[in-house]
């Protein structure tokens, strides 16, 4: 956005991930010339991503018991999750959002794609208008012990870009008509 | 110890056929002399740092008149991928030669401290004993080996207590009688093997000879352990190398420090060091 704005760019894609996707969803982007939003991997509540963070944060204090004791949570009015830390207010704002119904009511007219797995696409983000695409590959953005190997994305991230080009012909052949 | 983000941080690019790609942090004081500090990669994670332990050190250390600069090795994070090939090490030790010129020549330090954890730490070592611009270096979960009191310190504060915790006594009988079924063997191995390729030790002999030069070239040096390093390491005062070199142990941590207030220690105890340090190596 800063980058249209300064003149830079005339046009924006955004490509959003997990909770990045809830982010985008709440935000109004009427104001700016966007081409597509491509959602990967969205969390489907601010809730839901909430207490996956804590079990992740809890397998990570609990494989601590490896050295010898296990280390306790911080108590306080700032939580900390595998590093984040989130205030209450902010955690409060978060516990409310759903993607779907974030999805749903928005006005933007750009071309939505929500990239995510077979099993959650039609069950979790039927969204009237948006292109739902089925990944094969998952990040598994919540295991503590997750390797590099677990980590192979690069089949969703070049789905994107196809995506992404397509969107380009689209908007080329619109603009030469 | 929160430090406000009151200064300016700046994006920037170099390097040769590579382009690499950092995060600048001034000094809070531009009259400050201290050695400017570089962040480097710690495994493949980007310039961030694991647990954001960079971003908040090189804010902290800004505060206190420490500049900084946290960048992605080649193929790590920003930076392009390598073309140079050969070993990792060589590639590493090359690329933070061109960030120290790059920060030599558009914003005029001479000195260096290289503060990395894990492989950041080896390649802080490696780059240490072959450019003299390198005034200092902290290392964080660096090479350890089983010195001195080693075996003694192992069996008091590791092995005893389990003797008198039930869970760890039930943990291990669990093991002895259930016998391990191929695929976890087969899980096993292959960590271990993929552990031994991402990471080598050198002999205890080397590193020991390569602390020596830097300690005789007057380079300050800052060893930190934490006890997720425990079969090498069980107790401060364990490197026998003493001279220039400061060494401190947090027990309780892990291995990435992901926990808020392990890092907000390591961040006191390397600021600390900084105040202490003469950094009398390539003193202008």
């Amino acid at each position: 956005v800063a980058a249209h704005f300064e003149g830079f760019v005339s046009s924006i894609d955004v490509i959003s991930i997990r909770m990045g996707a809830l982010i985008t969803a709440k935000t109004s982007l009427d104001d700016y010339p966007i081409n597509g939003l491509y959602y990967w991997d969205p969390v489907e509540s601010g809730e839901g991503w909430l207490a996956e963070m804590d079990d992740l944060h809890n397998a990570l204090l609990r494989d601590t018991f490896r050295f010898l004791r296990r280390r306790k949570k911080t108590k306080g009015p700032v939580s900390e999750f595998a590093s984040l830390q989130i205030n209450s207010e902010l955690k409060g704002a978060l516990k409310g959002e759903r993607f779907i119904d974030l999805t749903k009511s928005a006005t933007t007219t750009a071309p939505v794609h929500i990239l995510t797995s077979a099993d959650q696409t039609a069950s979790n983000f039927n969204v009237k208008g948006a292109d739902l695409h089925a990944i094969d590959e998952r990040n598994d953005w919540i295991n503590h012990r997750a390797t590099t190997t677990d980590m192979v994305i690069h089949k969703t991230a070049n789905r994107i870009a196809d995506l992404l080009e397509q969107q380009i012909i689209i908007n080329d052949s619109v603009a030469q008509s | 110890m929160t430090a406000t983000l009151a200064i300016q941080e700046s994006v920037c690019t170099f390097g040769g056929s590579t382009t690499l790609t950092g995060v600048y942090t001034p000094a809070n004081d531009e009259n400050s002399t201290k050695p400017c500090a570089l962040y480097l990669t710690a495994g493949l994670l980007h310039h961030i740092g694991p647990t954001r332990l960079h971003v908040e050190m090189a804010r902290e250390l800004s505060s206190q008149g420490v500049a900084g600069l946290r960048f992605d090795l080649s193929g790590a994070g920003d930076s392009e991928t390598g073309s140079l090939g050969g070993y990792f090490v060589d590639r590493s030790v090359e690329e933070v030669k061109q960030a120290m010129s790059y920060l030599e020549a558009h914003h005029g330090h001479k000195q260096f401290v290289l503060i990395g954890l894990c492989s950041g730490a080896d390649d802080a070592l490696a780059t240490a004993l072959k450019d003299e611009r390198v005034a200092g270096i902290v290392l964080l979960n660096g090479y350890a080996y089983q010195a001195g009191q080693f075996a003694m310190h192992r069996a008091l504060s590791f092995y005893l207590p389990r003797l008198f915790m039930w869970e760890k006594l039930r943990n291990r009988l669990t093991k002895l009688i259930s016998k391990e079924t191929e695929d976890v063997r087969k899980n096993r191995a292959a960590l271990t093997e993929l552990d031994d390729d991402f990471r080598y030790i050198p002999p205890q002999k080397d590193t020991e000879t390569n602390l020596h030069t830097l300690s005789d070239a007057k380079t300050d040096m800052l060893f930190v352990y934490t006890g997720s390093e425990h079969e090498d390491y069980t107790y401060e005062g364990q490197r026998l190398q003493k001279t220039h070199v400061s060494e401190r142990f947090l027990k309780e941590a892990d291995h990435t420090l992901i926990l808020k207030k392990d890092r907000i220690k390591v961040i006191g105890w390397v600021s600390d060091w900084f105040n202490q340090s003469l950094f009398q190596r390539a003193k202008p």
